[in-house]
């Protein structure tokens, strides 16, 4: 596989480190005044999502992580595996494992948009759409003029995600929430 | 010894191999030694493989010499110029030792290669460092720990002298093993860096051939020794010259954080 060196560094470019795949997200060239030249990356570990700061001599290299990114629906789950289907038009399915999708899993609704990200083919994370729209299941029934929670209750939704809804809302409605930070947005009028 | 990581980009000419300059020093020194006049150059200088967020490897250097100057009075001159460009906070006088010693409390001409080795290793800036056991190597723990733990702090204008011998580069060295070299730092960036002037043609030889050893050691190409500048050092006057980034000076300036903002053309767009 081909190798980039610490001048070829980008935001977004995929490297492998210590045997996990990366996602560069900075790249800071420091140069003392008089010394030897260093690169301070910044990299997420695209296995298990944590993010590592490292210090490269200028012009080490890393071997490029063959990582690729396709958007896909999510079918549904085994139990064990959660199968997603190519939006290209291939129709090729993927069966991701509990890890790749521990993210999301709360967010992950049947015939939903999903972006998945592959790892020498292999499902490694899925990243919902930036905003669902899930059914209530279980909510209580909001008391006008209750202001004591704030004018929120907690609410599950289908999925088993739970988040703070506005009193108005009952079960069987559907809310928009914005998964990057699990809040509600507004009701969606069916 | 002069600067072992500063890498010159090559110019393939039909006179043969030549190479682009990384400052007008040797040049300007070699007009001091002719005319013994003050002298100075706004230079488009090149150095390779530097490139970030304060580096293009094209950039614009104001350098100037000033012949029967004092060193302190060539960095006060230096501030006036900064002042005139709007930078006219106070200027605070430091020397290396006193900050080193403030941060590691210890005089780092009293520590053995192998102690400032450890130094910098147990503080945590030494991970890129390849130890070669010279003086370039010496320079580079200096450097990794001074640079990462120490000027970041410095604020406001701030004036570093008196460095340590192995980084004297083309400075005198004095009786207590420091280098008379200068730098001003204006918000933690290094923006100049001035001598008191090595005019022993015989010193200055001797460190071009360890810079080139320690170059050898290091897989860098070897520089050809600049004969025309050691004939024309003693020829100068006693001289201070100092060289200052024009580019970061204007990003200061305009408060860009980015050197590419201030270069029409920089390593990225051209």
């Amino acid at each position: 596989m081909a190798t980039f060196s610490t001048n070829e560094f980008r935001s977004g470019l995929k490297v492998l480190l210590e045997g996990d795949p990366c996602n560069i997200i900075e790249n800071e060239f420091v140069k003392p005044g008089k010394g030897q030249a260093f690169n301070r990356v910044r990299l997420k570990n695209l296995k298990t999502g944590r993010v590592w700061e490292r210090t490269f001599k200028s012009g080490e290299s890393l071997e490029a992580a063959d990582v690729m990114e396709f958007d896909m629906e999510y079918l549904y789950t085994d139990g064990e595996y959660y199968h997603f289907m190519k939006t290209d038009g291939s129709y090729e399915q993927l069966a991701a494992d509990r890890a790749a999708v521990e993210d999301c899993v709360q967010w992950l609704k049947e015939t939903d948009a999903c972006t998945v990200t592959l790892w020498n083919d292999s499902p490694i994370a899925v990243a919902p759409a930036n905003f669902v729209e899930l059914e209530v299941t279980e909510t209580d029934p909001g008391l006008k003029g209750d202001t004591a929670s704030g004018g929120t209750k907690p609410a599950t939704l289908s999925t088993g995600a739970v988040v703070k809804v506005p009193l108005f809302i009952n079960i069987g409605e559907v809310v928009r929430v914005d998964t990057r930070t699990g809040e509600y947005q507004n009701r969606v009028k069916s | 010894m002069p600067d072992v990581y500063l890498a010159s980009i090559e110019a393939v000419t039909a006179a043969g191999t030549r190479y682009l300059q990384t400052s007008p020093e040797y040049a300007l020194k070699r007009l001091l030694a002719t005319h013994g006049q003050p002298v100075f150059e706004i230079a488009r200088v090149f150095r390779d493989a530097e490139q970030g967020r304060q580096h293009n490897s094209e950039f614009s250097l104001l350098e100037w010499y000033r012949p029967h100057l004092s060193l302190p009075q060539l960095v006060q001159e230096t501030l006036a110029l900064l002042a005139v460009c709007g930078v006219s906070e106070a200027a605070q006088l430091y020397t290396y030792t006193a900050l080193f010693n403030d941060a590691f409390s210890v005089d780092h001409r009293d520590l053995s290669h192998q102690q400032l080795a450890g130094l910098a290793h147990q503080q945590g800036v030494a991970e890129h460092i390849a130890d070669h056991g010279d003086s370039a190597s010496r320079a580079d723990y200096l450097d990794a720990l001074f640079s990462q733990l120490i000027e970041p702090r410095l604020t406001g204008v701030s004036v570093v002298s008196d460095y340590p011998a192995c980084q004297a580069a083309l400075a005198r060295v004095n009786e207590e093993d420091l280098a008379e070299r200068s730098e001003v730092f204006v918000g933690g960036t290094e923006l100049a860096n001035g001598y008191a002037e090595l005019r022993d043609a015989t010193q200055l030889r001797s460190r071009f051939t360890q810079s080139n050893a320690a170059r050898q050691r290091r897989g860098l190409t070897i520089m050809d020794i600049d004969e025309r500048l050691l004939a024309a050092l003693p020829e100068m006057p006693p001289t201070s010259g100092i060289a200052l980034g024009v580019d970061r000076l204007l990003m200061h300036v305009v408060g860009a954080n980015a050197i590419e903002q201030v270069i029409a053309f920089p390593d990225s767009h051209c």
